[in-house]
This record gives structure tokens, C-alpha cells and sequence, in this order.
């Protein structure tokens, strides 16, 4: 995946490139919005990461000229004001989807990496990962063969993991998934939930199936037996 | 005249500030000259009228008496020539009799024969009235007397009217010279007294004008002295209840309003940096223990760990924040949509029942009343999330194990509003503590708030507040502290219905 960058910070202009580099992407970096309008930059990637405060050009003046003239490259709009005006205004000028700052980095590139599946649109009635095999039409999951009952709040959270597998999922991803609200208040309202999916999934098994990351969320092992 | 608010040179104002006294000064006295020239105008016009009306009623007074004593003269000749006729020899004597006295007076006599030529005139008689030949009077009517203008002359003509002989007529006239001069004498009394008021209306209306101006150049002179960083100063109101006593306390109580909102805002920022300190220290106190020498790569990284854990502690101050400050600017209906708030509360309930459960605590979401419709409003469904969860969170927190909490949906169709109620069996807040659990970075109990290590930024139940409060709706909160019985707190949020929805 190709992704073009827009952003002044030089911190998270370098914490972004170092991610995406690290999971195999290439990252192409402006800090001027005028420059990257001047060299189309978003024309010539597959994902589009735009700062909104931009010294140039705003990134909504950058997406702009990018839809103007038909790039439907997805986009996803970063920005440190969190009002709703601003999505609004972002949304209607094409952008995909919008992250405020300060944000998780892995949760920036499951994010982009959605996009661009979405791109490339696929539909699938099944998701797998290792030894787990969800249907999304029968609602139904199966390990090594084996059904497992799942709450409906398990199923949307598996679904999610098993999206993203191998991948960090942050709890307010999970939440905005689930609950269409991105809680990030002190309470651990998915925790429960992991714990009781573990229980389900983990039977005789050393290592759980999925991880936490500490302080950022969790994870479906990717090549599990 | 009055001189301007302040003069330019004697105050070392700056320039900004002189400009606009000046341009003050010069709008001011626009305005007097104009209330002076509008005065003067009227108080002219309506002297000049006064004026003219007095002249032309003298004048026609004056004419109408004079009329009066010739036709009273020509009637008294007539009647003492009627006897004496058709003697013209006897007529002619009487009459130079009478006009003795006449042409003391100034007064002319004049017989005529029926065929309008003159027997007789007295000596005084002019020549323009002997030219005015021809038949006397009509005969229509006996004992008329008409009255004939000719040049300055004026005289009354009446027949001698007698039913045998052929009629003889008698003019008495009198020059109307001296009338015309005691109209003319009035007239140039009148304007004198016409100047006298034409140069005295300006300097009473100029008087006027500045007596009506002078509270409005108090004020202004007040307004000046204003600056946006001393909200202290108010305008004068002079008790006297008039239009510009309202005018100032109308721009006092927006001044009252604008002071309180800075404070507001002061205070908020000033409370903001304060409580973005905390986590502040915690992450560089973090980062200083990672950076320690002495560590292992594993404990240094678990320490990097908790850094990146803390900085969303800060993150969610941040976005705490911006909800505070969204909510009490945005006005919700441009955004709003329909939202069900049975469906919100079910929702946010779902999201803590893990939670609570872990916790020990029983969490019920339920819907009071008949009420399958109306359970909408209009918002933003994430804002109101917001709130569900922030009531939510804060009952789980001062709850202890084996105690509930219950969430419910009703709606009032005499109000034709919703309550959300969030009730928990907790310890409840004490009374002085219930005005203040409201005020932004308010914690009842700090060392109770550090439960567990969580930590909510005491920023909660204001988001609450202003994000209801920007709905149109009201937030309450009571509460009873657990003191040998059991405490518990009931928190009730109202909000209007949808439109969309009261109409159906």
C-alpha cells in the first residue's frame, strides 16, 4: 500500500512513515498543502493521510482540488479539533474518515488498511483467522470445526479482531464498532468481554488467542494452529 | 457651545481613542446642529403664519370699521336730503353744510343725478372718483348702499330715493392712504418682531438641543473610558427612567453579561492548565524512570508502556475539554437528528453491563409509562451517548458491590418532554456537595475519585450539563449520603421532544 502523508509535525510525520515502513507500506511526505496540491499528490497513492491544519493549503482545500478532479483516492482526514462542525465540513468535501489527534498509531493504520480493502471492495460471508472460522451470515463461529456460542457483543467484537487480525484494535475502536460511541472514559467496558471470549477460545491453550497490548488495545494472533 | 467629551490635546489618549472622540464630537454636534435647525424651522414657520394672519385680520378690520362709519354717514344724508328734494338748490346747501364737517375729517361729498353726472362735489373731492361716471346704484334693492374702491379712495353711494321725482344719489368717500399707513406701520412692527424671533429660535434651539444631548454625551463620555480589559466600569443611570436611562442599563447589563462570561472563561482555562498539569507530570515522571540508567530493557519498556497509557488520560482531557467548549457554542438544531433515547440508554447500558457485572453491581434499563412513541429528540446521538455514559460510569464508580443501578426512559406528554433518569444504590453526595457537582474539575471526594487508579477528570457532569443544556433540556441531580441507611443518587435528565415526533 502506497500512502501519501500531509502533515507539518515532523514527529508524526516520522512515527507514521517508521510505522507503515515496519508493516511493509511506502509513505510519501508533504508539509506544505500548496505542495501537495501542486504534485497531485493524492492522484498517486492508494491512501491519503491529510492534516487539516497545513500551512499552504488546508487539507480540506487539498482534498478539494483532489475530488475536483475526480481522484477518488480514500482519504482520512487528521485533525486536532474534535468538533462536529469540522467532521461535518470534512465529510462533505470527500473524506473517507476522520481520526483526532492525538491518536494510536496502529489504530491510524488499521484504519487506512480498511480503506483500502474497502477500495477494492470484496464481499465476504466469512472471516478466518487461524483456527477460527466466523460466518457473518449464520452468525455463527466455529473452532477447529467446533461451535462456540458468542454473546452478540462477543460476535461484534470477534468480528472486528478477526478484521484487523494480526493488527492492533483499540478498545475506542472497538467501542464505536460496537456500541457506535467511542468511550474512552477510565471504565473498561470491553475487558469483561475479552476475558469471557478467552474463556470460550482459549481451552488448553498456553498462549491466548488474542493479545493485549497494554495501554493500546488487543489482538488476533494472526497464525495461531 | 460645548466644547468636545475631552480635546484631543490635552490627553495623551491614543490615537485610536482621539479619532473616535473626534469622530464622537462630530456626530454629537451633527446632531444638535440638526435638532436646532428642525427647531428653528418650525418655531419660523409658525410665527410667520401667526404673523401674516394677524396683518391681513388687522387689515381687513380696519377696512370693514371704516366701511361701517361711511355707510352710517351716507345714510344719515340721505335721509336728511330726502325732504328737501326735488329742491336740488336746498340739497346742494344742506350737503355743503354737512361737508364742513366732513372735510375736517377728511372727508368728500358728491350728488349725482339719476344719469350718473355730478350736481355737486365738495372740494376735497378727488378727481379719480368724479371720473367715475354712469347710473347709480342698482334699483333692485331700496336703501342699498354700495360700497366702491377707486385708486385710495373709498366712498359709500346710496340713492335718494323718492318715488316722484327723478333720483339724485349721494357718494361720501375718504382717501384710504392713512389705512394703508397704519397697516404698513403693523406690518413693520410684525417684522421686527419677526427678526427678533428668527435670530433668538436658533439660540434657544441650539440650548435646547444641547440640554436634550447632554446625558447622551455623558454616556458616551463613559463609554469611551470602557476598555475590554477593566469590566468593572459601568454607564451612569441617572434614576430618571427615560429612554436613555434604559439605553445604558440595557448596555450595562450586556457589560454584566460579558464580564461574567470572561470570568467564565478565564476561569476555565486557567482550570483547564491546572488539571492538564497532572497528567503532564505523571508522563514525564514516566519518562524520566525509563530514561534511569540502572534499569533493564524489559522494566524500561513496561515504564514507556505506562506512558503511552497516560497520555490518553490527557488525550481524554483534551477531548473533554473540546466538548465543553463545543457544546456552549454550538447550537444543537443545525446538527440535530431524530434520536430514540430508549435506544441510547438500552445502548450505553449494554456497554457497561460487562463492567458493572465484573464490579458486582446489578445495572436494569427500563421503560416507564405507555409510551411506544415520543421517546425521541432532537441531538446529536453521540453527544447524548456521551452523557448516558458519563452517568453511567460516574454511579459505577461510587457504587459498591452488591448494590444496583437503574437506567429509565419516560416520556411526559403534558411537557411533552423525555426524563432520562440514571438511579444508583451508591454513597451518595453530601448536601453543600450537590450545588457544586456541576462545576467543571469539581471532585466530592478526591482520594474517593482515585479508586482503583481511575481517575475521571472531574469534568463529567459539566460535559453533562452543557451538552443538555445545549439540547435545550435540564439536568438534576439528588442525592442522599449514606449514613447508617443506605445513600443513593437519582439523576434526572429532561429534554423536549422532537418536533418530528410532537407533530405525529
Amino acid at each position: 500500500m502506497h500512502v501519501c502523508l500531509v502533515e507539518d509535525d515532523p514527529l508524526i510525520c516520522r512515527a507514521v512513515d517508521t510505522a507503515l515502513r515496519e508493516n511493509g507500506h511506502t509513505c510519501l511526505c508533504f508539509h506544505d498543502g500548496q505542495e501537495a496540491i501542486d504534485a497531485q499528490a493524492l492522484a498517486g497513492c492508494d491512501v491519503g493521510v491529510l492534516d487539516v491544519m497545513l500551512p499552504g493549503a488546508s487539507g480540506i482545500d487539498v482534498l478539494r482540488a483532489a475530488r475536483d478532479q475526480g481522484v477518488r483516492t480514500p482519504v482520512i482526514i487528521l485533525t486536532a479539533l474534535g468538533a462536529t462542525p469540522e467532521k461535518l465540513r470534512a465529510f462533505e468535501k470527500g473524506a473517507d474518515d476522520y481520526l483526532v489527534k492525538p491518536f494510536d498509531t496502529s489504530e491510524l493504520l488499521a484504519r487506512l488498511d480498511a480503506m483500502h480493502r474497502r477500495a477494492a471492495y470484496r464481499p465476504t460471508l466469512e472471516l478466518v483467522a487461524g483456527p477460527l472460522h466466523l460466518s457473518l451470515a449464520t452468525k455463527r463461529l466455529s473452532l477447529n470445526g467446533r461451535q462456540i456460542e458468542l454473546t452478540p457483543t462477543e460476535f461484534s467484537i470477534l468480528e472486528m479482531l478477526m478484521r484487523y487480525k494480526g493488527q492492533v484494535v483499540t478498545r475506542s475502536m472497538l467501542c464505536e464498532h460496537i456500541w457506535g460511541f467511542r468511550w474512552d472514559g477510565p471504565t473498561n467496558v470491553i475487558e469483561v468481554h475479552i476475558t469471557r471470549i478467552r474463556g470460550k477460545l482459549d481451552h488448553n491453550r498456553e498462549k491466548s488467542l488474542i493479545r493485549t497490548i497494554r495501554g493500546r488495545g488487543y489482538a488476533l494472533a494472526a497464525d495461531a494452529p | 457651545m460645548r466644547s468636545p467629551p475631552t480635546h484631543p490635546d490635552d490627553t495623551p489618549a491614543p490615537t485610536h481613542t482621539r479619532g473616535l472622540l473626534r469622530r464622537a464630537f462630530i456626530h454629537w454636534a451633527t446632531l444638535r446642529l440638526r435638532l436646532t435647525l428642525w427647531n428653528t424651522a418650525v418655531v419660523l414657520l409658525a410665527t410667520l403664519a401667526t404673523l401674516a394672519a394677524v396683518l391681513v385680520g388687522s387689515r381687513a378690520a380696519l377696512f370693514r370699521e371704516a366701511d361701517a362709519v361711511l355707510a352710517g354717514e351716507v345714510a344719515e344724508i340721505v335721509l336728511a336730503i330726502r325732504d328737501l328734494h326735488p329742491d336740488t338748490q336746498a340739497v346742494i346747501e344742506e350737503l355743503r353744510r354737512k361737508a364742513v364737517g366732513h372735510e375736517q375729517r377728511g372727508w368728500f361729498t358728491q350728488l349725482l343725478d339719476a344719469s350718473g353726472t355730478t350736481l355737486w362735489s365738495s372740494e376735497g373731492c378727488p378727481a379719480e372718483v368724479l371720473e367715475v361716471q354712469g347710473p347709480p346704484p342698482a334699483d333692485h334693492a331700496a336703501h342699498a348702499i354700495e360700497l366702491v374702491q377707486v385708486g385710495d379712495y373709498r366712498f359709500a353711494w346710496q340713492k335718494v330715493d323718492t318715488p316722484s321725482h327723478s333720483p339724485l344719489s349721494v357718494r361720501i368717500g375718504m382717501s384710504t392712504s392713512y389705512l394703508d399707513e397704519d397697516v404698513n406701520d403693523l406690518a413693520r412692527l410684525l417684522v421686527v418682531i419677526g427678526v427678533l424671533v428668527g435670530l433668538l429660535t436658533p439660540i434657544g434651539g441650539f440650548w435646547l438641543a444641547v440640554r436634550a444631548t447632554r446625558p447622551i454625551a455623558d454616556i458616551l463620555k463613559a463609554a469611551v473610558r470602557l476598555e475590554p480589559t477593566r469590566l468593572t466600569d459601568r454607564l451612569p443611570v441617572r434614576g430618571t427612567n427615560d429612554e436613555l436611562d434604559r439605553l445604558a442599563r440595557t448596555i450595562n447589563r450586556l457589560l454584566d453579561q460579558i464580564a461574567k462570561h470572561v470570568e467564565r472563561q478565564e476561569s476555565f482555562i486557567a482550570d483547564a492548565a491546572h488539571e492538564l498539569r497532572g497528567p503532564l507530570a505523571a508522563i514525564r515522571n514516566t519518562l524520566e524512570m525509563a530514561l534511569a540508567s540502572r534499569l533493564s530493557a524489559e522494566d524500561s519498556r513496561q515504564l514507556l508502556q505506562e506512558a503511552i497509557e497516560q497520555t490518553s488520560q490527557l488525550s481524554k482531557l483534551a477531548s473533554d475539554l473540546l466538548v465543553l467548549a463545543e457544546s456552549s457554542e454550538i447550537s444543537v438544531p443545525q446538527y440535530a437528528a431524530d434520536v430514540d433515547m430508549q435506544e441510547i440508554a438500552s445502548g450505553m447500558v449494554d456497554m457497561f453491563s460487562g463492567a458493572a457485572e465484573e464490579a458486582g453491581i446489578e445495572v436494569a434499563c427500563e421503560v416507564r409509562g405507555n409510551t411506544s412513541r415520543h421517546l425521541r429528540v432532537a441531538g446529536i446521538a453521540t453527544r447524548l451517548r456521551e452523557v448516558v455514559s458519563n452517568l453511567l460510569e460516574n454511579a459505577l464508580r461510587f457504587t459498591p458491590r452488591g448494590g444496583s443501578i437503574r437506567v429509565a426512559v419516560e416520556a411526559h406528554p403534558a411537557s411533552r418532554t423525555i426524563s432520562l433518569i440514571v438511579e444508583d444504590t451508591g454513597c451518595g453526595i453530601g448536601e453543600s456537595d450537590i450545588a457544586r457537582v456541576f462545576d467543571r474539575f469539581y471532585q466530592a471526594d478526591a482520594s474517593r475519585s482515585r479508586r482503583d487508579g481511575r481517575r475521571g477528570g472531574g469534568l463529567g457532569l459539566s460535559i453533562c450539563r452543557a451538552i443538555i443544556e445545549s439540547h435545550g433540556g435540564t439536568i438534576d441531580l439528588q442525592s442522599q449520603l449514606a449514613n447508617g441507611s443506605p445513600g443513593w443518587t437519582k439523576v434526572t435528565v429532561t429534554l423536549p421532544w422532537s418536533q418530528q415526533d410532537a407533530d405525529t
